[in-house]
């Protein structure tokens, strides 16, 4: 027997709107846990050398 | 959105990326453990009084770094640093777009500033605007990444070393001019880099935000995430295309015809200049 789809269609547009913002968050949610796993697991210390030091290239000498 | 919240919120932003402003008199610049952590603007951190890191410095601090590419291919943890420049980055354009150009970028503010001046106008054709697209490719990632004498050697950051005009208006002249001690040497390197800091300047003069619109590549970065960002800019059936929207856009675009525009900064002025309120943003 065939489902029903009149009480609750699941391709409304609200439906598919709702999906797309929580597809966009989670994309959100996975960036700041890339950031915070970047600074834990890795070695941040080069951002710090770089910056607490003057940046030639930036200020352009070297 | 009135302006002047955005104002507040861009010199407060502004103001707390400089907090060392000691560094403005003695000629040297900050060296606290925040400099690990980025603004979402552009700002570069050598400037005196910054604070902060810049994002986009970050990023090419830690491609042009002489361990990367070893840590790449054989998949060290060292590798794993470039998550954090990497996903603030794309956290700031998966939120909502630009609008950290509009809203907090102090670069952006000082584009604005120097836009008030009683200068003419003038426009510059729209085929330069996705020249920051290139200067994200080349300039802050492959440059950096592949441009060295050996896969052990460090490369260069070379958005900052051959481009960047904040790096030279902000940092690079205050620092020289304060150098008693002389400690740099400038040549052709800086002579260009000043070349092309004179010419953004006086652009900003006569066109709104020339390097947001054609040379940032975090501009570049977050105004294609925004394609994707939680908070978006809408426009609704309401629209009467009377294109007022169009005439007070900082980068000038016409936001009703295309709501997500890579160019949007989303400094909410269409909003408050629409007459039927058609324009909002949000999820």
């Amino acid at each position: 027997m065939g489902r029903q789809w009149t009480a609750n269609p699941p391709f409304t547009s609200s439906n598919l709107v709702a999906a797309s913002i929580s597809l966009r968050t989670a994309l959100l949610l996975l960036a700041l846990v890339l950031t915070a796993a970047g600074y834990l697991l890795g070695d941040p210390l080069v951002i710090l050398y770089k910056a607490a030091n003057v940046c030639l290239e930036c200020i352009g000498i070297g | 959105m009135r302006s002047p919240v955005r104002k507040a919120v861009q010199f407060t932003a502004l103001l707390g990326t400089n907090l060392h402003l000691s560094g403005w008199v003695t000629g040297g610049i900050f060296t606290g453990i925040s400099k690990m952590f980025p603004i979402p603007g552009l700002w570069c951190y050598s400037t005196p009084s910054s604070v902060l890191a810049c994002p986009a410095g970050s990023l090419q601090a830690i491609l042009a770094s002489p361990m990367i590419l070893g840590a790449l291919s054989t998949g060290r943890p060292e590798a794993l640093a470039l998550l954090a420049p990497f996903g603030f980055i794309a956290a700031v354009g998966l939120s909502s777009g630009r609008l950290a150009c509009g809203w907090v970028c102090p670069f952006g503010l000082v584009q604005e500033l120097l836009n008030g001046l009683p200068i003419p106008r003038i426009r510059v054709p729209e085929g330069f605007r996705p020249l920051k697209f290139a200067m994200l490719l080349m300039f802050v990632l492959l440059l950096p990444l592949f441009l060295r004498g050996s896969p052990a050697a460090p490369g260069d950051p070379w958005f900052c070393k051959a481009v960047c005009p904040a790096g030279t208006a902000l940092a690079g002249w205050p620092l020289v001019s304060m150098d008693h001690a002389g400690l740099y040497r400038t040549g052709f390197l800086f002579f260009w880099k000043s070349s092309l800091a004179v010419a953004v300047i006086l652009l900003a003069a006569s066109v709104e935000r020339p390097f947001c619109r054609y040379l940032c590549p975090l501009g570049a970065a977050w105004g294609l995430l925004g394609k994707v960002s939680v908070v978006r800019m809408r426009v609704s059936d309401a629209c009467v295309r009377c294109g007022r929207c169009e005439s007070v856009c900082p980068m000038g675009i016409a936001i009703w015809r295309a709501p997500s525009s890579p160019e949007c900064i989303r400094c909410m002025k269409c909003v408050g200049e629409c007459p039927v309120k058609a324009i909002s943003h949000g999820p």
